[in-house]
């Protein structure tokens, strides 16, 4: 009965899409309230995908209905609903997973992805254990809703373990990659941006972490890229995946490289950003960082030969990447 | 209050304009005062030292200046890299003012609030910070949005030069990291070192 009543309201709600404006007291009711530069990044999203900004409104619309709903509704009810709204193809993931080793899945904020992140755990917890990878709400406050689906998970599998990204968390995450389970982790979220590095994506530079290939490469797990891709703006979604990205098998200490193994992690991430971008297609709208990504950093300069020379000095007389101590002028008497 | 008065800022032009040495009078960043600094600067032809290295490179040629200075601006690494302490916090102050004082001769004019306080050549360093200082504390005395540079001066503190250092670094790294993907060389890799041991020589866990 829920089940059709959502339908009907998403239904109901679809003019909203045809929308060509701004409305903050929308933005409002959505909890999602943008600055300028926010709304012109959205804009510029909605033109990527030859949308008008109001199925950006109606895709926030979607997404809070649906988490209000599933925060308050009983598991087993939740569970049946993301089963009934799921319409991925899992023969493709299926044979993706076979993969020797760990998998560790990378998926981002776009489309349903918790509604395919719990629709994809419970199905590979038929055969594997499948770990999820993820801020703890007291770190990261817009994690709790995440926190609370997906304990509705765990919950009602035992063979779906929470790992909250702290120290035990990332200790886990590896001896689960290495004992051949499944992690599923997003990468395109950060606490600080001093901890990033930039990568190529969509026309611009994204912050983000290199922790994903740092652990696959350390367990020699296998990297999978999935994106959940929202059907027709519905509450119905598909995971799609990419091609798996095979580690190289862990060497001893005796060959540690710190700067090659950075290099290699730096390419690992990019690859898994190439393939991000490919699979979100146009459908930069669903992604929930476009508020921000068309206002972010401009495309990296690929440097060579002597235009790298060049600005390897420049760089490196930035007095900005020096900040000096001492000497303190005391004023206090 | 919304920054100097217009009869305080025409008695210090007057007074600045006296100063054969030349002058600097310190302003603060509010929409009255830029329209009244504007209008005094037509009449009086009196300067804005917008650009505080040509300004001083001028001094250094033995041009004489009167000039307006709105030092709340100076927020940069460039331009503000003196570290004081005061009462416990350590935020960093532009040199600026202290350089045409102590090196150039010029008398200083602070707004500090109810008044501008007046420090002459023979000033001493401290002093003259001090005076910065109070027009810090006038400016955040402003209210609301009336300082308009109020949201900038988080760049002063330490922990926000750190923040940006470790930023920068990254940037540096990311295009050393991307350029040795496209062309693996020797040249990518010893950047990305070299700014390995900056990042590694920088303040840890400090606290403003």
């Amino acid at each position: 009965m829920i089940e059709g009543l959502i339908e009907r309201l998403l239904r109901a709600t679809q003019p909203l899409r045809a929308y060509r404006g701004r409305s903050i007291a929308l933005e409002r009711l959505l909890g999602a309230s943008n600055s300028s530069a926010e709304f012109a990044s959205i804009q510029a999203a909605c033109s990527v995908a030859g949308v008008p900004t109001g199925a950006w409104y109606h895709w926030r619309w979607v997404q809070t209905l649906l988490l209000l709903v599933f925060r308050h509704a009983p598991k087993a009810w939740v569970m049946r609903v993301v089963t009934h709204l799921d319409r991925t193809d899992y023969a493709a993931i299926a044979h993706a997973a076979r993969a020797p080793g760990g998998l560790l899945v990378v998926t981002p904020h776009h489309g349903h992805f918790l509604l395919s992140i719990v629709a994809f755990a419970r199905r590979m917890a038929r055969t594997r254990h499948v770990s999820l990878f993820y801020d703890a709400p007291q770190d990261n406050a817009g994690n709790a809703m995440f926190d609370t689906l997906f304990r509705k998970l765990r919950d009602s599998d035992t063979r779906v373990a929470i790992l909250h990204n702290n120290r035990a968390g990332i200790a886990g995450a590896l001896k689960a990659l290495r004992a051949g389970e499944i992690v599923v982790l997003m990468p395109d979220a950060y606490r600080r941006v001093e901890d990033t590095f930039q990568v190529p994506f969509h026309g611009r530079a994204r912050h983000t972490l290199l922790g994903m290939a740092v652990m696959a490469r350390r367990t020699g797990a296998t990297l999978l890229p999935m994106i959940s891709r929202a059907i027709d703006g519905s509450a119905s979604f598909a995971s799609c995946i990419g091609t798996p990205i095979a580690m190289p098998r862990p060497c001893g200490d005796a060959e540690a490289d710190a700067t090659r193994d950075l290099f290699a992690d730096y390419a690992t991430t990019v690859e898994v950003y190439r393939q991000f971008e490919q699979l979100m297609g146009n459908d930069l709208h669903y992604w929930q960082h476009c508020r921000t990504h068309f206002h972010g950093p401009p495309a990296l300069p690929v440097l060579t030969g002597d235009a790298l020379a060049a600005a390897a000095t420049l760089f490196l007389a930035d007095p900005r990447l020096r900040v000096e101590l001492t000497p303190v002028i005391s004023l206090d008497d | 209050m919304e920054g100097c008065t217009a009869q305080d800022l025409d008695r210090v032009v007057c007074d600045a304009l006296a100063e054969a040495g030349g002058a600097v009078i310190v302003v603060p960043s509010t929409a009255p005062t830029t329209a009244l600094v504007s209008r005094l600067s037509d009449r009086w032809g009196v300067g804005i030292a917008a650009d505080p290295v040509a300004f001083l490179r001028a001094c250094g040629e033995g041009k004489r200046q009167h000039a307006f200075v709105f030092t709340d601006r100076f927020v940069s690494a460039e331009t503000a890299p003196l570290l004081v302490s005061r009462r416990g916090r350590r935020e960093f102050f532009p040199a600026f003012e202290t350089i045409a004082v102590r090196r150039y001769g010029m008398t200083l004019y602070c707004w500090t609030g109810a008044d501008f306080e007046c420090l002459r050549p023979a000033s001493a360093d401290r002093d003259l910070l001090r005076a910065i200082d109070r027009y810090y504390a006038a400016c955040e005395r402003l209210p609301g949005e009336t300082w308009l540079m109020r949201d900038q001066q988080v760049q002063r503190t330490v922990q926000e030069r750190i923040g940006q250092a470790r930023r920068l670094i990254r940037l540096y790294q990311s295009i050393a990291l991307r350029s040795g993907m496209a062309a693996p060389g020797v040249e990518s890799r010893t950047l990305f070192e070299t700014l390995s041991q900056l990042d590694a020589h920088l303040p840890v866990g400090e606290v403003a």
